[in-house]
């Protein structure tokens, strides 16, 4: 540093010799960079200032007594978290008493008990203020004072607190109660049985044995929200890193930057799309309704998955001609669509077996009806996530179709008549987005008016196609690629950047209130946030291997299977576990907002000032976060 | 036949890679091509299998056209042509029998190729390859934790598995110190001989050329500068290869 330094004035020193004019216009810069300065320190003193008067900053409201003697209350009891339950015996200690004084006064005569109760004066008239003080009780216990007269029914005067000494001392009114025999003044003091290092068995007076101490009823409500807490974080995750693995390819430049295709073959493929996923859903609904068909057999719904799987492993077979054979192409094609069609039936009766064979067990094993309700939700997953397979499926077949007539067009017609076909199906392609982006404007925004939402985004869209196709698009390839790429990543940054305290409050709209509205929120987000950081890392790779396996004749898939997913699945799993360790975070909060987990309980007992039971609640938080941190940085540091 | 008629490549950042190159390759010749780094010796070489886009000019193999083919078109082509590459280019996270048959990709049905299943043949196959180039017992191995040579060796056994009419050979021995480089350079001349496959091979040392190629083009700023036999390049000769500057050390 110091050698650069004196570098630096060497060349300073050179310049001064060499161009004295050019020394005199930097003198006179000098000044400048002053005022700058100084109108720099200006500004940030303005924007410090305004920071403070919005932000309320008050050092007064800190030194404030009333307001620490608040704050101590609550860190005390934070310091003591509501975890166990102890039974309690009252202990009395007595005190003589007379009501009305006699003329000669009056002077108790022992005190029975264990501790010491004065009231000054001794004796007093009916109705009179005394003040009852007392001294060797167990400090910070509650303890009541009552008067009892001859009958023996007691009178409570007071209820209070000892301090931290055992001491109290109050002021009470003596009631109205004058006799002529002498009156007891009983102060009952509840004392705790047991402690945690030697806990005792207690008869209640319901006559029930119990432990003392014993967790206590927080306790126990804290530990189901913590388990709640990190089961939510966990399908969340889970939910998130099964849809953002297939999105990261998507959002990875790398891999998406070559995928560019001729205009005619994009613009048939744009047509081509919506008609299959269309197809796909009619497809889909379709084999659900004759599956539907079926009677309502656990067993026949298995054989028939097994039967389906079975026939559409062995299409997909026949479907692969022999290298080099020159037979017909017809039967390769007939034998992929019945092994679609197969999968399809497949998909649906293992749904189905999942959902009725799910129902039947819980029904039957009463006590693991948990296991049987999860395999039948799971079924209903399978079945909604199948269809939305179906019709992507159905999209990508058709956009290939359409990608590869294109193909085909503009290999057999002249450049003229390409060039014309191109313009027009470039023209139906925008007019077909169009009309899409039009649908949805006009669904967000309650437009009824068809020529809004129909004739003119088509006819814009024409237009516009037409006219981008006629201008220069025709011989280049588009970027269909970059395109996706960038449509991926805007949405996954949009998404990302919403927090997922606030996409809860909009699930818990949906869903309602509770952990499914918190898992439905992280899981979303967890979608955004890993399909950066995945896609990241396939940013990352080297290229040399992809570009081997390229080399071997590999399609696009395979080349991402074999020369990219190995590259990537050590970090994919670091990233998993450390979003992992981010929802378990977020879901301890995000009850905050009706989210469920730990976060809701919390949240109630803060609002009910209960700090004590909302001490528990952030102890176990901190357990958990501090745990699952450790956890994951270790599991991290070995995928790494 | 390999033919490469007025080969152009013009990068999008403007710079000419290939400047109208054009020459014949027999089948099952060894050509050399020299010249100096950055001269388009790789540019040309991953233009002949398309990994690269050519911006002008025509390559023909056996009459085939492979600038005009499709994508399908090209997966055929390129499954008939191994490619060699001066980093190996391997998959370090995979094991080195995974490396190997990821040359018989371009045969295999995508789909099976997804569920990692290679036919019975196919992995005999590599394994009679993985001998072939003495690293049998390796092949559980990780290819990261092989040496420099032996991961070219496990690069040529993947070549191989392609079952190739061509090996096109990206400077096969430039990361390899001297001993290692006639080892390797063995076996290509090996595939060359007894497999009868064409081999295009970039090099960088004129006394590998002179051992092993039986014909070299020489590129000097993406320009044909040379063409003929390896003896034929004196000291003239090399100057308008290398430059003036240049010195002979092999």
């Amino acid at each position: 540093m110091a050698k650069r330094r004196s570098g630096l004035a060497e060349v300073e020193i050179k310049k001064e010799e060499t161009s004295p004019e050019k020394s005199a216009s930097k003198s006179k810069r000098s000044p400048r960079r002053t005022l700058w300065l100084i109108v720099g320190i200006l500004v940030a003193f303005v924007i410090y200032a305004f920071a403070f008067e919005t932000t309320e900053v008050s050092l007064a409201k800190i030194r404030d007594e009333r307001r620490q003697e608040q704050l101590f209350r609550v860190l005390r009891a934070l310091a003591r978290p509501d975890l166990l339950t102890y039974e309690s015996a009252d202990t009395a200690t007595e005190l003589d008493y007379m009501v009305p004084c006699p003329t000669d006064g009056f002077e108790p005569a022992s005190i029975k008990g264990n501790a010491n109760v004065s009231v000054d004066p001794t004796c007093a008239d009916p109705r009179a203020e005394v003040i009852v003080t007392g001294s060797g009780f167990k400090g910070n216990s509650p303890v009541q004072v009552f008067f009892v007269p001859p009958s023996g029914v007691e009178l409570r005067l007071v209820k209070l607190r000892t301090s931290s000494e055992g001491t109290f001392e109050e002021q009470v009114r003596i009631p109205n109660r004058p006799d002529s025999q002498v009156q007891t003044i009983r102060v009952v003091s509840e004392l705790s049985i047991g402690s945690i290092f030697s806990p005792v068995m207690v008869e209640t007076e319901e006559g029930d044995v119990v432990r003392s101490p014993r967790w206590s009823e927080n306790a126990k409500n804290t530990l189901d929200g913590i388990i709640e807490t990190v089961f939510l974080a966990l399908l969340a995750t889970t939910a998130g890193t099964l849809i953002a693995i297939p999105l990261s390819f998507f959002a990875a430049r790398n891999l998406m930057r070559d995928v560019r295709v001729p205009a005619i073959q994009l613009g048939l493929a744009v047509v081509a799309i919506p008609l299959g996923v269309a197809f796909g859903l009619l497809a889909f609904n379709t084999s659900s309704a004759m599956i539907e068909g079926l009677p309502d057999s656990v067993l026949l719904n298995a054989v028939a998955t097994i039967i389906f799987s079975w026939v559409g492993v062995l299409l997909i077979r026949l479907s692969v001609p022999a290298p080099g054979s020159q037979s017909s192409r017809l039967l390769p094609v007939l034998a992929a669509i019945g092994s679609g069609l197969a999968v399809l039936f497949a998909g649906q009766t293992l749904a189905r077996f999942a959902d009725l064979g799910g129902t039947w067990f819980a029904d039957t094993f009463q006590s693991l009806s948990i296991l049987g309700n999860f395999v039948a939700t799971m079924g209903d997953i399978l079945s909604t996530a199948f269809g939305v397979l179906t019709a992507i499926v159905g999209g990508a077949i058709f956009g290939l179709l359409g990608s590869k007539a294109g193909y085909g067009i503009g290999r057999r017609v002249s450049t003229s008549v390409q060039t014309i076909l191109t313009v027009l199906v470039m023209a139906l392609a925008g007019g077909i987005v169009a009309l899409g982006l039009g649908q949805i404007v006009g669904w967000l925004y309650q437009i009824e008016d068809p020529r809004a939402t129909v004739a003119i985004p088509f006819v814009v869209g024409t237009v516009i196609g037409g006219l981008g196709a006629w201008r220069g698009l025709v011989k280049g390839h588009l970027g269909a690629g970059i395109s996706v790429y960038y449509g991926v990543r805007t949405v996954s940054n949009t998404l990302r950047s919403i927090e997922p305290l606030v996409m809860a409050l909009v699930f818990v709209i949906w869903v309602g209130l509770g952990p499914f509205a918190g898992s439905l929120a992280l899981g979303l987000h967890t979608i955004a946030a890993l399909t950066k950081l995945y896609s990241e890392q396939v940013e990352s790779i080297a290229e040399g291997p992809m570009e081997a396996v390229r080399a071997t004749g590999a399609t696009r898939l395979q080349t991402v299977v074999y020369g990219v997913v190995p590259q990537i699945v050590a970090p994919y799993i670091a990233f998993t576990m450390y979003r992992w360790d981010i929802n378990v975070r977020l879901s301890t909060i995000i009850g905050f907002v009706g989210g469920g987990g730990i976060g809701f309980l919390l949240q109630q007992n803060i609002g009910l000032l209960n700090y004590r039971a909302a001490a528990a609640q952030m102890l176990a938080i901190a357990i958990v976060v501090a745990s699952m941190d450790y956890i994951s940085s270790r599991l991290r540091e070995r995928f790494t | 036949m390999l033919r490469v008629e007025h080969l152009t490549k013009v990068y999008d950042d403007g710079t000419v890679a290939l400047d109208d190159v054009s020459f014949d390759v027999q089948n099952g010749e060894f050509l050399a091509v020299i010249g100096l780094s950055g001269s388009g010796k790789s540019t040309l070489l991953r233009c002949i299998n398309r990994l690269i886009d050519p911006t002008e000019g025509r390559i023909l193999w056996n009459d085939e056209d492979i600038t005009a083919a499709s994508q399908e078109d090209m997966r055929r082509i390129r499954r008939r042509i191994g490619m060699v590459f001066q980093h190996f280019n391997l998959v370090h996270r995979s094991k080195v029998i995974t490396n190997v048959l990821a040359g018989r990709l371009g045969y295999t049905s995508p789909l099976l190729a997804i569920a990692n299943r290679f036919s019975k043949a196919d992995r005999k196959q590599a394994m009679v390859q993985l001998e072939r180039v003495g690293l049998e017992s390796k092949f559980a191995n990780r290819a990261e934790v092989l040496s420099g040579g032996q991961q070219q060796r496990v690069g040529i056994a993947r070549a191989m598995m392609q079952e190739p009419e061509m090996i096109l050979a990206d400077e096969p021995v430039a990361s390899l110190d001297p001993v290692l480089a006639h080892s390797i350079m063995q076996y290509l001349e090996d595939i060359n001989q007894n497999d009868g496959a064409t081999v295009v091979c970039s090099l960088h040392f004129l006394d590998l050329v002179h051992r092993y190629a039986q014909r070299v083009i020489a590129l000097n700023e993406g320009k044909l500068v040379f063409e003929g036999s390896p003896v034929e390049i004196d000291d003239a000769r090399f100057k308008d290869i290398y430059g003036k500057e240049a010195e002979r050390v092999g």
